[in-house]
């Protein structure tokens, strides 16, 4: 997978928009009071692209600056609006174009997870011979990336007693009796979470730590270490034990604790790549981080550990880029400095602890819930990583899109009558739409990994038959121009057997389980289940439970996308949580080329 | 990591350099410190901020120097003049004024660090011992295994100012003294702990000490930098009593200067610096006008200041950091 595909990986999702300000020009809320933070009035407005894990704190921030007198520039009054841009696909779209009209707006500062991704970002300009965009960044808060692990799995391997790190992973995982080996083959083989590098930093960072392992270096990472025969089987070992990748750490952290609180979270995976504030949150019983309203934090029963990796680590740092870009004028250049400013206040570093960061003015104590009750230490780590120079990066990326476990996937059409419905206000039908995205997204796997498809309606064919498989499963290198020939000829025709297809695409992948891969089924869906002979939806999550729970399990993941606004989402959700997947809301049908990109980021 | 950090605080791009005008001061000031071009930015000069090497770079070469005058260490502006000299280019002109002000080059060590270099270390806190150990494993020097290697750290000796000076310091001390030539570089005593130091240690870009003070002893454990970076942060971090700050022997000094780079320009730049500039150095942790301490509070362990830099010459230090750029 290479660099230049990151500009369709961008995921919308919808910033919760509310302010609190008092007598400003702008729309107040009239039962609350709250400001509209999308409604400016004649302030200077400064947009901001956020990493999603810190929209809500930027949000709260946001609105008490814009709330204050004194955010001014020359007189004119401010407007700090965030919107959330996962630090991937929002370093794709500062190199390739952001298109306002699909993106939103333009950022004035730009806050990904970490400063690496604004040396990727310099790179890629001056690869092509133009300025740089993102300046020296002011670092916001700071949480070091660590493998979070259920604590009796930490303990089996000597926590807190023995240093773990990526060594002792690669070794877990090539060991055959997995955790037998230490005396818990109940739990089955070591699995390993780790997020698509090329969308999340918790991957990137979990990628560079595991390349310094592999040279025992702690700087000065090269591309010759990279090319080396030695790095790259650590690099295939360790990638080896990965139940799936994806965009970002919540799908692991939802999984594990829906797991938990049915008592096989230890047989889902044995660990995962992320970073520290992730895993308080899991530990206050708030595992994606956002409580919904009515929403209580429930704690897990088996806590996470935070393994802070003895090779070395990471820290995310928040960084403010204020850019240099030629959309950002000299006054939003200053208001965004104000913003940087303000948020560097120490009553507003207060708020980043409550969020599980660590702060980034050193004027602020670390304290609570950095803290043992919460699983981590605020003493660790004690040996930093240097973030490699970016043509580094790079090549760790491009080597990854080769390393990274290979995938043996089903693509699961639905080519149901009301796929011909239009998708817009255009000529196009839903179908043709998800033609195109399918097409796209069959670039993203990598040569190796084996692709077939298999459409689904009611009355297929001669024998009326609910699905028919167009290719039969086998590496996508050899067939690409196959299934996208295939694709591209399909027709809308009747209902939408969806139970049936879901059972017999899982059935038929679980047949013929290959461990060596990711097993999945992707399986894209506009309707609900139209099929009068199969209406078993509890038949079918129990059949799906059964045989993904356990240490002796053929895990094969049911990745399913609701598509337009008539998808099943909720049913379509519980079928992916059966398989301890994720379902993806494409309920916009013109999101569904970068709902395809997010799906296949788990291969 | 290499840093390169450029910031102009009011128009104007650095590779041209500023334009030139009847009224307004242009002034260039090195990072550490940038709270000088802060202050002059107020009073209306043209201002840009970036890291020493940068300036030098571009100062040693054909093209207008783009400013009216350079707020650099002593050192940097006396390299460049060599440059120029070497480069058989018009030199720069004379002037300026004496040392604006002073501060000591200190190591920044963390408590529980400084208690197991003590005894790995019996002569004192000294750089050609902290060097001569840099990447070894505490447990080599009696800490404990978790904190895994011992990393010294400075920022990038060929970039910034600072830097250049405490690889200066840290020299004089390998060698006993700071009249040592560049062909003495060439010991393979001095090579081997020069390159244990470079590679073992870490060069650091941005605020290194606000990172360590955020993130803990994994940016490094000991810091080398000036007591007016140092100390001020210090009293205000949350953690500041954990770290400690140790005048190393031979005590060194860095001096602000004020460097005049046009004919024209210069007088009335320098004139804004020492009236403007001065007052921005001794709030920032500076020592100035004779004053011991940074705004009295200084460190209690502070000693007198020598009344010279006690630094090798510009020209070793130049040589100095070639040696640095040929080790990577």
């Amino acid at each position: 997978m290479s660099i230049s595909m990151w500009r369709t990986g961008a995921l919308l999702v919808a910033a919760a928009l509310v302010a609190t300000a008092c007598s400003l020009p702008f729309a107040v809320d009239q039962d609350s009071g709250e400001v509209a933070l999308d409604d400016p009035g004649d302030c200077i407005v400064v947009d901001m692209a956020v990493s999603p894990e810190k929209i809500d704190l930027l949000q709260d921030l946001a609105r008490t600056f814009n709330s204050q007198d004194s955010s001014q520039v020359d007189g004119e009054c401010i407007f700090v609006r965030p919107q959330r841009k996962s630090s991937g696909a929002a370093m794709s779209l500062l190199a390739e174009g952001w298109d306002e009209a699909v993106e939103g707006p333009r950022p004035v500062i730009w806050s990904p997870a970490s400063s690496a991704w604004g040396a990727i970002l310099n790179q890629q300009l001056a690869d092509r011979g133009e300025p740089e965009m993102a300046p020296p960044g002011t670092p916001f808060m700071v949480t070091p990336l660590v493998i979070a692990m259920p604590q009796p799995m930490a303990e089996a391997l000597g926590y807190p007693d023995e240093p773990i790190g990526f060594a002792d992973i690669l070794q877990l995982s090539r060991n055959r009796e997995g955790w037998g080996a230490f005396g818990h083959p109940e739990w089955g083989q070591f699995r390993l979470g780790k997020t698509n590098p090329n969308f999340s930093t918790s991957g990137l960072s979990a990628l560079i730590a595991q390349y310094y392992a592999a040279t025992g270096k702690v700087r000065g990472l090269t591309v010759e270490d990279l090319r080396s025969d030695e790095v790259d089987r650590f690099a295939r070992g360790v990638e080896s034990a990965v139940v799936h990748y994806g965009d970002t750490t919540l799908s692991f952290l939802n999984n594990w604790y829906r797991t938990d609180a049915r008592g096989t979270s230890l047989t889902y995976v044995s660990a995962v790549a992320v970073e520290e504030k992730s895993l308080i949150d899991y530990n206050r019983g708030n595992p994606d981080g956002v409580l919904d309203p009515g929403e209580e934090p429930l704690e897990p029963k088996i806590p996470l550990v935070a393994v802070y990796p003895e090779e070395g680590t990471l820290f995310s740092d928040n960084p403010f880029f204020v850019l240099n870009a030629d959309w950002v004028d000299e006054r939003e250049a200053q208001a965004a400095q104000l913003f940087t400013e303000f948020v560097q206040q120490p009553e507003n570093q207060q708020r980043v602890l409550e969020f599980g960061f660590r702060p980034g003015n050193p004027e602020v104590a670390v304290g609570a819930p950095i803290s043992a009750e919460y699983g981590v230490d605020p003493s660790q780590p004690q040996t930093l990583l240097e973030v490699p120079q970016p043509p580094v990066m790079v090549e760790a990326l491009n080597r990854w899109g080769q390393q990274r476990k290979a995938a043996r996937v089903l693509l699961v059409m639905d080519v149901s009558g009301s796929m011909g419905d239009p998708a817009g206000q255009g000529r196009e039908t839903k179908l043709d739409l998800a033609k195109q995205a399918a097409i796209e997204a069959l670039e993203q796997f990598k040569a190796e990994d084996e692709v077939g498809l298999r459409i689904f309606t009611t009355d297929l064919g001669d024998n009326r038959e609910d699905y028919l498989d167009l290719v039969e499963i086998g590496e996508i290198g050899q067939q690409r121009e196959r299934i996208a020939a295939s694709i591209r000829s399909l027709t809308p025709i009747a209902g939408t057997p969806l139970y049936t297809v879901a059972k017999d695409s899982y059935d038929d992948l679980q047949e013929q389980f290959d461990s060596e891969r990711i097993n999945a089924v992707v399986l894209l869906t506009d309707g609900r289940n139209e099929d009068p002979r199969n209406q078993d939806l509890d038949g079918l999550l129990n059949h799906l439970r059964s045989t993904n729970e356990g240490q002796a399990t053929r895990p094969v993941r049911i990745f399913p996308i609701a598509y337009g606004a008539d998808a099943d989402l909720a049913v379509l959700r519980r079928i992916a949580e059966a398989t301890n997947a994720t379902a993806y809301d494409a309920s916009d049908p013109t999101t569904i080329s970068k709902v395809f990109t997010a799906v296949i980021s788990n291969f | 990591m290499v840093a390169a950090a450029v910031a102009i605080r009011s128009g104007g791009a650095v590779g041209e350099g500023l334009r030139s005008s009847d009224e307004t001061a242009r002034v260039v000031c090195v990072t550490e410190l940038a709270a000088v071009c802060d202050a002059l930015a107020e009073r209306g000069a043209q201002v840009t901020v970036e890291d020493a090497g940068v300036t030098a770079g571009r100062l040693a070469g054909p093209d207008d120097p783009g400013h009216d005058a350079w707020v650099t260490f002593g050192p940097w502006r006396d390299i460049v003049f060599d440059a120029r000299r070497r480069a058989t280019l018009p030199p720069l002109p004379d002037g300026g004024g004496g040392v604006l002000a002073r501060s000591p080059l200190v190591m920044v060590v963390w408590e529980d660090r400084a208690t197991v270099l003590e005894q790995a270390c019996p002569r004192g806190l000294r750089w050609r011992c902290i060097g001569g150990r840099a990447g070894a494993a505490w447990t080599d020097l009696g800490g404990p295994a978790a904190w895994g290697p011992f990393k010294p750290a400075a920022v990038d000796p060929t970039t910034s100012a600072t830097g250049l000076l405490v690889l200066g310091q840290a020299a004089g001390d390998f060698f006993g003294t700071t009249d040592f030539s560049s062909r003495d570089m060439d010991d393979d005593r001095f090579l081997g702990w020069l390159t244990a130091l470079e590679r073992g240690g870490v060069a650091l870009a941005g605020s290194p000490l606000q990172r360590m003070l955020t993130q803990g002893p994994a940016v490094a454990d000991v810091y080398g930098t000036t007591e007016a970076e140092a100390l001020p942060l210090l009293q205000r971090a949350a953690r500041g009593d954990q770290l400690r700050v140790v005048y190393p022997e031979p005590v060194a000094v860095a001096e602000v200067v004020a460097a005049p780079l046009t004919a024209d320009g210069a007088g009335r730049a320098i004139s804004i610096i020492e009236d403007t500039g001065v007052t921005a150095l001794g709030q920032s942790g500076w020592r100035v006008d004779g004053q011991g301490t940074v705004d009295g509070q200084g460190s209690a362990d502070a000693p007198d200041l020598p009344a010279e830099p006690n630094l090798p010459s510009a020209g070793v230090l130049d040589a100095l950091r070639l040696r640095v750029e040929e080790i990577r």
